[in-house]
């Protein structure tokens, strides 16, 4: 059976080029019988055996130990490729998920695929997307890490030199990302809203889900909110990437798709179409006073005031400005 | 002043000095667990598991021979700088007095 110091040895040298490894291999075994002799002068009771083992303890990791004698890095990215690598990941991500998993969606959607189907394999193709670019990336940053000249290599992958001209631009409003992530991720939740309430509806009659707004909706109406919702976060995007906060432009432009947007709704809420007659029955049995039209109404004067206001908002932040 | 501040920024300065003490340690042909001793005792804080592959390194950078001692029952790599290594040495503690001197007109 071979000793602690055999497989220590054995462990630290093996990875080393085979004409260096017995003369590491054999001052390293002196090494560390005159660490264990020291120990065992210092402290006799200890034996030595418990000496040897904290001898090697001290010595470390032996991996470590071999990456310092064939001088390879300790880590996958280091600090000087560190930078361009986040950019890299960062930039191709935000460009290539979105635009992967709309295209997907979109298509599984002309397909006829339902919208739980169209969600579902959205959502799986946005991760599994995320993780392979993750990984393709790193392993090609860990790639040139390993590489005789990193930094000219790294220019080799298009990633070079940092360069003035690829600072971000700041902001005139400094609010606006703020303001930009917030109304995108409001308008992401009334969307999922949508979905829910017809996937996963509370209300059950029958044994079966009832969806809290009409079904028949989806033919046309339901979808078409859907697409003003995008329209919406793309206006948001757009305002924000300008740079230039709240110009008269955008200010008119919000108001009109503000008016898109409530256009649909106010007319279903007018002509009493929303909800669906079933939930509503549903809802009844269990509260006799509640009236759809109520709803109806409420629905209708919210949506009206939140254009107004958010269009005058608009307006009156682009005059400030 | 907080001892643990002082002690990092200590061990901080004394790290980029390890080169320059084994250099001048081996001036006299020394074996790698002497040379540990010896700086550990001057109070130059190096662990073996970075000094063997230094030496190695250095010895590669050709400011560093090295010669296998067999008399002993042991048998020990003794390592003791080249001519390029004396001179690797003067440039370092020439460099050393210019930054001594650098310092003290800053302050």
């Amino acid at each position: 059976m071979h000793s602690l110091t055999d497989r220590y040895v054995h462990a630290a040298t093996r990875t080393l080029p085979e004409e260096q490894r017995a003369d590491v291999a054999r001052e390293l075994e002196a090494g560390i019988a005159d660490r264990v002799d020291a120990v065992l002068a210092e402290r006799p009771d200890l034996g030595p055996t418990e000496a040897e083992r904290r001898a090697l303890v001290e010595l470390g990791d032996p991996d470590r130990l071999a990456a310092g004698y064939a001088g390879s890095p300790l880590h996958l990215v280091g600090p000087a490729l560190y930078p361009a690598y986040v950019r890299t990941l960062k930039g191709v991500t935000v460009v290539a998920v979105p635009t992967a998993t709309a295209a997907l969606a979109v298509i599984e959607a002309l397909d006829g695929a339902g919208w739980g189907g169209v969600l579902g394999r959205a959502a799986w193709m946005a991760f599994t997307l995320t993780v392979q670019i993750a990984f393709w990336v790193t392993l090609a940053f860990a790639v040139v890490e390993r590489s005789d000249a990193p930094a000219r290599q790294a220019e080799g992958l298009g990633v070079g030199e940092w360069d003035p001209d690829s600072l971000p631009a700041v902001p005139a409003d400094r609010a606006s990302l703020g303001e930009a992530v917030f109304n995108v991720v409001w308008l992401g939740l009334l969307a999922a809203a949508i979905g829910w309430q017809h996937l996963s509806s509370p209300l059950w009659r029958d044994g079966e889900r009832v969806p809290v707004l009409d079904p028949d909706l989806w033919s046309f109406w339901l979808p078409l909110v859907l697409v003003l919702l995008v329209v919406e976060a793309a206006f948001e995007v757009v305002k924000h990437a300008a740079g230039r906060g709240w110009t008269r432009g955008f200010a008119a432009a919000n108001t009109a798709l503000g008016a898109l947007f409530a256009a649909p709704v106010v007319l279903l809420a007018a002509e009493g179409r929303l909800l669906n007659p079933t939930a509503v029955a549903e809802i009844q049995e269990g509260w006799s006073g509640f009236d759809p039209g109520t709803v109806h109404t409420v629905v209708l004067l919210a949506a009206v005031g939140i254009w107004v206001w958010d269009s005058v908002e608009g307006w009156r932040r682009a005059r400030s400005a | 002043m907080d001892d643990d501040l002082l002690g990092g920024h200590l061990q901080e300065l004394r790290r980029g000095t390890v080169v320059v003490a084994a250099l001048a340690t081996l001036r006299r042909p020394t074996y790698g667990y002497a040379l540990l001793e010896r700086l550990a005792e001057a109070g130059f804080p190096v662990d073996a598991n970075t000094l063997y592959p230094l030496l190695r390194r250095l010895e590669k950078q050709g400011v560093l021979t090295s010669e296998w001692n067999t008399e002993e029952a042991r048998p020990r790599k003794f390592y003791s700088v080249t001519a390029d290594g004396a001179a690797l040495l003067e440039a370092l503690l020439d460099e050393w007095q210019t930054l001594h001197t650098s310092i003290g007109k800053l302050r």
